[in-house]
């Protein structure tokens, strides 16, 4: 029985844990998607000034 | 292209990689070297009575076959990357498949050399005779170098400019090569025994499989390859 | 939208999961020679079709990459092979948890397990070669290849015992509840696991994206006198 426990606890484990790696990568993602569209519109914004 | 002019593609490929071969070795003598080596070191380990020497020399052959040989593999682009003669090569109107089928062939005719040394180094060192019957040993080298080489040149080729090339070729080459090595391991193991039965062509079936198999893929997919 | 593309397939997926999870825990008979510790079976089974299919489609998507070069299908294969390795990883874990009960031993190099584990390191070698690429184009076609190549060895693991004498099961007698608990367990699991491979997909697209908006955004602050 503690052998059963133990491969569905085993598999549980592995999923979850893979399951907040993602969660983790979604995380920087998002972080970095902000970053990026920031500097984004901070570039535009400086280009559009000096173009007028 | 015609088949005659493919075919004559093919081999002056061959023969160009040869004659490199001959004129200023640096790839032969390593993997001769490097498997009389294993050979001697293998034995010196193994220390058993005969009986269970028969049955384990098949699978430690192949062991040292497959490591010496893959030092053969992992240079068998690294001389065109070093000379530039690489983007030459490419610049050639000749197709893919057919630079594929050309290092294959040098490939596996370097690994039969491996073999003509290798061979004898493990009679003399095992005492176990394994040229008893020539005709179906035979067989089993050729396909397994067949296979061996196919799948070798197109790891080669993929991990040829990237860092770290040597550890990464072999730690690649080992899992995707096991069928082959595992084939050949038990089919030799079979006919040192005696046992050419249904299980022995099992295995030379599974082995001729794989190198078609592995050849094919490899002719397809080299465009993919060498694109860059 | 969202409430169709995403939260319904979830919930479903989840759904099937839980009465899998019933069915092998609460309803499958206890098997007369094993005990409870069968019930690993129902698991083991369903992460092993899982594994071998991830294998098949990472090579599949593989293939439409090179044929059509929309990034797309190199994340899709990607995906598919890491959920796949994920899913041989826990193959050989409770199998050999299964081994320990049955046969009293953890592993036995019979042409099952040895298959297995050969698949496992090809995955292994796949993500190790696709991370030491940087470039995305090049890390795709090289990792597409290798893909297809890796295909190879799914044959010898479904085939490995029919092929060959060895001591793993290869389709024993079961009672009918006990086949309708496997069926349901594989097909629930494979929806587990798709459903994984699908987020994961969209992760790496976005990634893609946000990578490429990240050089664009550089080249923008970079033109700056």
């Amino acid at each position: 029985m503690g052998t059963l426990a133990l491969g569905f606890l085993a598999a549980w484990t592995a999923v979850a844990a893979y399951v907040g790696w993602l969660g983790l990568q979604q995380h920087r993602l998002s972080k970095r998607l902000d970053a990026a569209q920031q500097r984004d519109t901070t570039a535009a914004g400086s280009v559009r000034s000096r173009a007028a | 292209m015609t088949f005659v002019q493919t075919t004559r593609t093919w081999w002056w490929l061959v023969h160009k990689d040869l004659l490199r071969e001959v004129r200023a070795p640096r790839v032969w003598p390593g993997m001769l070297l490097l498997g009389v080596v294993l050979a001697l070191v293998i034995e010196m380990q193994v220390d058993l009575p005969r009986e269970h020497r028969t049955s384990l020399v098949g699978g430690l052959f192949w062991l040292a076959a497959f490591f010496a040989g893959t030092v053969a593999l992992d240079r068998s682009f690294a001389g065109e990357r070093d000379d530039g003669c690489w983007q030459a090569l490419l610049l050639y109107p000749v197709a893919p498949a057919t630079i594929f089928l050309a290092k294959t062939t040098a490939n596996f005719l370097a690994l039969c050399a491996l073999d003509v040394v290798l061979i004898p180094a493990f009679i003399l060192f095992s005492d176990v005779p394994l040229l008893a019957s020539p005709g179906p040993f035979l067989a089993i080298v050729l396909l397994a170098n067949l296979g061996f080489s196919a799948v070798g040149t197109v790891v080669s080729a993929l991990t040829n400019g990237l860092q770290h090339r040597g550890g990464l070729l072999v730690l690649l080459l080992l899992p995707l090569i096991s069928p082959v090595v595992l084939g050949a391991a038990q089919a030799t193991r079979l006919l040192l025994l005696g046992e050419t039965g249904g299980e022995w062509w099992r295995w030379m079936q599974l082995l001729a499989g794989f190198a078609v198999l592995f050849v094919a893929m490899g002719a397809l997919l080299f465009e993919f390859v060498v694109e860059d | 939208m969202r409430y169709v593309t995403t939260l319904l397939p979830a919930s479903f997926i989840a759904a099937l999961t839980s009465v899998a999870l019933v069915m092998i825990f609460l309803w499958a008979p206890r098997e007369i020679t094993m005990g409870d510790v069968q019930r690993i079976v129902y698991l083991h089974v369903a992460v092993a079709w899982c594994g071998l299919l991830g294998c098949v489609a990472m090579g599949l998507m593989a293939t439409m990459y090179l044929v059509r070069r929309r990034p797309g299908w190199d994340h899709g294969s990607q995906a598919a092979g890491e959920v796949g390795w994920l899913c041989t990883t826990l193959t050989l874990v409770t199998g050999s948890l299964w081994a320990h009960e049955a046969w009293n031993t953890w592993w036995t190099w019979e042409p099952r397990l040895t298959a297995s584990l050969i698949l496992w390191a090809v995955y292994a070698g796949y993500f190790l070669v696709r991370s030491s690429i940087e470039d995305p184009q090049r890390r795709a076609r090289v990792g597409a290849v290798l893909a297809i190549v890796s295909m190879a060895d799914v044959p010898m693991v479904v085939m490995a015992t029919r092929w060959f004498r060895g001591m793993h099961p290869v389709s024993p007698e079961m009672d009918p509840s006990m086949r309708w608990t496997l069926l349901v367990s594989v097909v629930a699991f494979t929806g587990l696991f798709s459903w994984l491979a699908v987020v994961r997909r969209k992760q790496l697209s976005l990634a893609g994206r946000v990578l490429s908006l990240e050089q664009q955004s550089e080249g923008v602050v970079r033109w700056e006198p």
